[in-house]
């Protein structure tokens, strides 16, 4: 809410204060002020001048050439305003001014005549628009030339924006702030003292109000005033609603606008003469009804929205935005003065479902005033008299089916203390109680206090009364303390050691954390290529997603990656060995299962350092992270067998086994998406179960050997389609006890074996656990193994 | 005799002196001291002598021997330590070359800071918990004491997704299903991610979040105060200004904001702070008696304090980044200053 410092000083003396000081004391009272500045910024070359002479322009006979006095000098104005005359005083923008409506003030040449200065009208004070307004403004005749213009426009003020927390709708009026900084600062709150003649008909002969649904609209007031003139507002009535971001548009619409600001409780004027049968129906709308609302919209009114209708048709939209059959307007001259109190809930859902926010719903959404609402209505009245004049009806229209009780409650102050943890002086609670307006009484230890009706929403039980206290007196008044109760014996299970570990090992296998969005676009699935009974060509879909580039939540990690990928590409980045680790979500049955995944992708250079030249990452070094990740998490044994991911290159797809049950998939993304997210490169990745590798691993001591081993080379040539699993299984299934250790050692194709066969070379270690092995005892068991292993495989061992 | 034995002797030292390499040397030493030496082959002639002389010329013999193999070995040394000077010489290496330390990947700066979150809270006796990231309407809002319509739903923008579920708008909820589940007495966080339909420099729709709580029988606001300054304290460095200011969430009463002074101006107001000198970090407040009736916990009995914090804001803050989107970007060269 915007408001003026000067505003609030009508209700709390404060002008003592530094705007600063007052900012500081509401925001650390939990009313945040977020914003303060000087409403005159920028017009302080702005001066008082008195019209000494006027001639008509040489050249241009719509212009006139002013000579103006300032006090101690003189300046030299083409202007085109009309109504310029000898002796009027004006207000004078000399240059290096920046007027609010954004003209900039200079001395310039207007064909031929020098214009020194610029006369101001409220279109330059951003107070009226074009055409609002026939000619600059004209000041009193015994205003001296050469005055300060921000006392005059009553700019000598300053600005506060404060943004009230939704619990808090008595803020939403300068009133209430000042309700607060009163009892902040210890001093009264001075209520508006509001009167007015009521020199008019009794209410009761030219309206007649019936709420036909009291338990949404449980109060309804309204007012008569005739005979009135429409026009504009005074000045300072413009510049205050400027400052509340509220534009000024005829003075009966600015009242209501005015004492909403003031007093937090929004108000409608009607045209009386378009109220048909001069009623007013409170109802629900019917059926199919229609309601052209001020904004010019046609509105589609639903059964449960609350409607104010005269005796034919619909008037207003209650608590949020008048129709435009019944609007004042500049011919009006007699108006019906609406206030009244709407159920929060069910102007927020019309609002909401008709997509309208007005100053209007905002309050009553959140909860207005339904004691107040009186002095809102008597205030507008008040204000309209003067400024438009007219009669006001005798008496006020007041249907009130549903009376307010206040509620009661009872603080115990031994109890504050406890929960806060400090000692409050009891005199200080109930002081700030009572200048709250909770009028307390102490009681035995206790506050015995009264809910006033402003803040009947928020205040309902004695932990909202500690509340109140707390903040009031302070939380920097509260000590800190380390709590002082037992720690929790039970253990609460999460995977954040599961996540830390896999982050760790991934990190220190080279890879680079990245994490992406948890949406993604649906047709990144589909570019992937899921067949329809894969559970992941399935995702949750989001109802009102940002774009269709967050559409759909993640079934896959790849999507995420693979983005990454291309987004790294475009900024040069094009060696990159990537991970991520997260939810992605499943549909299961009628449910959602969301599996914690761990995903790779490397693709580019890989080495960094200057011998580098010529690594590239590849297959193999993606399937070793996955090893080593699974090896160092779970223990187990890691298979990798061909498969068919539709990503996937199909002469290098894996699906990954851990123990023979499924872990994931690796392999190198398929040539034809990698040209659709544009990689330069060959692109490899794996995604796998990360839940899977919970539980952490087994490690059991093995006695260390304790006689030296012996190896021996085996080479081999083998058929390319024999596969090293093969080969493995077939030397551990032969497997001599005396055999420890097979590793693969090296690996060639090409000349001179010949096409289609490649050489293999496994280093085998033989060592027996209770003696030293002689040269003869490995030699006879490996050329048994060799020979054996020849004749179960099409192999040629190389000897 | 014994001049030709001094003679061979001045000869061999002479020439000794003059040998540059341990291959000359070996030579040296077989051509005087070998078996057919030319020491050998003088002593040859010891026949020649009276016998009476025989023992004094073979002492001087051996005595010349001794002195030329000391001579050698002393020679070898120098010729030894000289080769390997020149050895070492040949294999000097430019150590200006850059090193060739092993590739290290690193987690992202966010992981970094959550860490260091969870580090603190941990060590005052936390415990990590989680829940779904999809969430039912009454988790996310309704035992959290925000019911249908109520002002509070419009703080955060919701995606919903089919079924009546919807994306959890805070890490609130696993406060809700930790408190299902155990009974006080309570210490836990639950950091993770967390949904808003809200994209801008300062707004991403997915972030994180750590949620806080901590429930017994005798946690007072002073309690709060302290568990979250010594926060502030460790995460922010033991100079960093603490405030508390009132606030409002539905599930918490009293509420509050905690801000530290700010980190960019050091208090001076700028534009990060707003010219306030304060940065808002994060939400707290006593658990609001209405949340403990969803749990069937007894308000009457039990109390404690609940808080949310933002892991990206935090991390923003410690490393100065300006635009929250470049932790979901990935951009290698944004994540690499952070390994």
């Amino acid at each position: 809410m915007l408001f003026t410092l000067n505003w609030l000083d009508e209700f709390v003396d404060c002008r003592d204060l530094s705007p600063q000081e007052i900012a500081h004391s509401l925001t650390m009272a939990g009313l945040e002020v977020e914003g303060v500045s000087y409403l005159g910024e920028g017009l302080e070359r702005v001066v008082t001048g008195r019209i000494l002479a006027l001639r008509e322009h040489p050249q241009e006979r719509r212009w006139k050439v002013c000579r103006l006095s300032l006090g101690n000098q003189e300046v030299q104005v083409v202007s085109g305003a009309p109504y310029l005359e000898e002796g009027l005083n004006v207000l004078v923008a000399l240059p290096g001014t920046r007027l609010p409506n954004g003209t900039v003030v200079e001395t310039v040449e207007l064909k031929g005549v020098e214009s020194q200065a610029n006369l101001v009208s409220e279109i330059e004070l951003d107070l009226a628009q074009e055409g609002e307004v026939e000619t600059v403004i004209f000041l009193e005749e015994d205003v001296e030339p050469g005055q300060k213009a921000i006392p005059l426009l009553h700019m000598d003020d300053f600005l506060l924006e404060t943004s009230p927390t939704p619990n808090r709708p008595d803020c939403l009026g300068v009133l209430g702030v000042a309700r607060e900084l009163a009892v902040l600062l210890d001093r009264p709150l001075k209520m508006p003292q509001v009167s007015f003649p009521q020199e008019g008909p009794p209410v009761d002969e030219v309206v007649e109000v019936e709420i036909r649904d009291p338990d949404l609209c449980p109060r309804y007031c309204a007012r008569y005033v005739e005979g009135i003139k429409t026009g504009p507002s005074p000045l300072a009535m413009k510049v205050r609603l400027k400052a509340a971001g509220i534009r000024a548009i005829s003075n009966v619409v600015d009242v209501t606008n005015y004492v909403l600001v003031e007093l937090g409780h929004p108000l409608h004027a009607f045209d009386y003469d378009d109220l048909r049968g001069h009623r007013i129906v409170v109802r629900r709308a019917r059926e199919g009804e229609v309601l052209v609302t001020l904004d010019g919209n046609v509105r589609e009114l639903e059964p449960d929205m609350l409607l104010i209708a005269d005796a034919e048709r619909g008037v207003a939209l209650a608590g949020i935005m008048g129709g435009a059959n019944s609007e004042v307007r500049r011919r009006s001259e007699r108006i019906l003065i609406e206030s009244a109190f709407f159920q929060p809930t069910s102007i927020r859902r019309t609002a909401k479902r008709l997509g309208i926010s007005t100053e209007a719903s905002k309050r009553f959404e959140r909860g207005a005033d339904i004691e107040g609402l009186v002095l809102a209505l008597d205030r507008t009245t008040q204000l309209i008299l003067e400024v438009a004049g007219g009669k006001a009806a005798r008496g006020m229209v007041d249907a009130y089916p549903q009376p307010y009780h206040p509620r009661k409650l009872t603080l115990s102050l031994e109890g504050l203390d406890n929960f806060l943890g400090t000692s409050v002086p009891h005199q200080e609670a109930e002081r700030i109680l009572m200048g709250l307006g909770f009028a307390p009484r102490r009681k035995m230890g206790q506050l015995e206090v009264t809910v006033p009706s402003y803040r009947a929403f928020d205040v309902t039980r004695e932990i909202d009364l500690v509340e109140e206290v707390a903040r009031v007196y302070g939380y920097h008044r509260i000590p800190s303390t380390m709590p002082s109760g037992p720690l929790p014996r039970e253990r609460v299970e999460s995977q954040r050691s599961l996540v830390m570990e896999a982050q760790a090992l991934l990190s220190g296998l080279g890879l680079v954390e990245t994490i992406n969005y948890s949406f993604i676009a649906s047709s990144s699935l589909e570019t992937l290529g899921f067949p329809r009974e894969d559970p992941r060509a399935h995702p949750v879909a989001i109802v009102n997603p940002l774009s269709e580039e967050m559409a759909v939540m993640r079934t896959t990690l790849l999507p995420g990656l693979l983005a990454t990928a291309q987004a790294n590409e475009k900024v040069q980045v094009k060696d990159m060995a990537l991970f991520e680790v997260g939810h992605v979500f499943l549909k299961e049955g009628e449910g959602i299962r969301e599996e914690l995944c761990g995903a790779l992708l490397a693709m580019g250079k890989r080495g960094t350092a200057w011998d580098d030249r010529g690594k590239e990452y590849d297959f193999f070094f993606v399937k070793g992270v996955v090893e080593e990740l699974v090896k160092r998490m779970k223990g187990g044994e890691v298979t990798l067998e061909p498969w068919s991911e539709p990503y996937l290159h199909p002469g290098r797809a894996a699906r990954i086994l851990l123990d023979g049950s499924p872990l994931g998939h690796m392999g190198e993304i398929h040539p034809r998406l990698a040209r659709r997210y544009r990689l330069s490169g060959r692109c490899y990745v794996a995604e796998f179960s990360l839940e899977t590798l919970a539980g952490g691993r087994a490690m059991v001591f093995e006695p260390l050997p304790r006689f030296p081993g012996t190896t021996r080379d085996l080479s081999m040539i083998a058929p390319r389609s024999l596969s090293h699993a093969r080969i493995l299984a077939a030397m551990k299934e032969l497997a001599p006890d005396l055999l420890w250790e097979i590793r693969l050692i090296d690996l060639y194709t090409g000349p001179p074996i010949e096409e289609g066969k490649r050489s293999l070379t496994y280093s085998l270690l033989y060592r027996a656990h209770d003696r030293t092995l002689t040269d003869e005892e490995v030699e006879g068991v490996h050329l048994r193994l060799v020979d054996e292993l020849e004749k179960r495989l099409p192999i040629k061992v190389r000897r | 005799m014994r001049e030709k034995l001094e003679a061979l002797k001045e000869k061999a030292l002479r020439e000794l002196e003059g040998l540059d390499s341990l291959q000359k040397l070996r030579e040296f030493q077989v051509r005087y001291l070998g078996r057919k030496g030319e020491l050998k082959s003088l002593l040859k002639e010891m026949g020649r002598l009276a016998p009476e002389e025989r023992p004094l010329v073979g002492q001087l013999a051996n005595r010349i021997k001794d002195l030329v193999e000391k001579a050698i070995a002393e020679k070898e040394r120098v010729l030894r330590a000289q080769e390997e000077e020149r050895r070492l010489e040949a294999e000097r290496i430019d150590v200006t070359l850059p090193g060739r330390g092993p590739d290290l990947g690193g987690v992202h700066p966010l992981t970094r800071v959550l860490r260091e979150i969870e580090e603190v809270f941990i060590s005052l006796g936390f415990q990590v918990a989680q829940g779904p990231e999809i969430e039912t309407d009454y988790y996310n809002f309704e035992a959290l004491n925000i019911p249908p319509h109520h002002p509070a739903r419009d703080m955060q923008d919701t995606f919903y997704i089919e079924g009546g579920l919807l994306l959890r708008t805070h890490t609130s909820p696993v406060q809700i299903r930790v408190m299902e589940r155990f009974r006080p007495p309570i210490r836990i966080i639950a950091p993770g991610k967390v949904y808003r339909r809200d994209a801008d420099v300062s707004h991403t729709p997915m972030f994180h979040q750590v949620e806080g709580l901590l429930v017994d029988e005798v946690t007072t606001f002073a309690d709060l105060k302290g568990v979250l300054e010594e926060f502030a304290l460790r995460l922010f460095g033991p100079q960093t200004r603490v405030r508390f200011r009132p606030s409002y969430f539905p599930f918490t009463e009293p509420s509050a904001e905690m801000d530290i002074g700010c980190v960019m101006c050091g208090g001076e107001g700028c534009r990060v702070c707003k010219g306030t000198g304060w940065l808002e970090i994060l939400g707290c407040g006593m658990v609001d008696p209405a949340v403990y009736t969803f749990v069937d916990y007894d308000p009457q009995v039990y109390r404690g304090f609940a808080f949310g914090l933002g892991v990206e804001r935090i991390a923003m803050l410690k490393y100065r980044i300006d635009d929250i989107r470049l932790f979901f970007e990935n951009d290698l060269r944004f994540l690499r200053q952070f390994l």
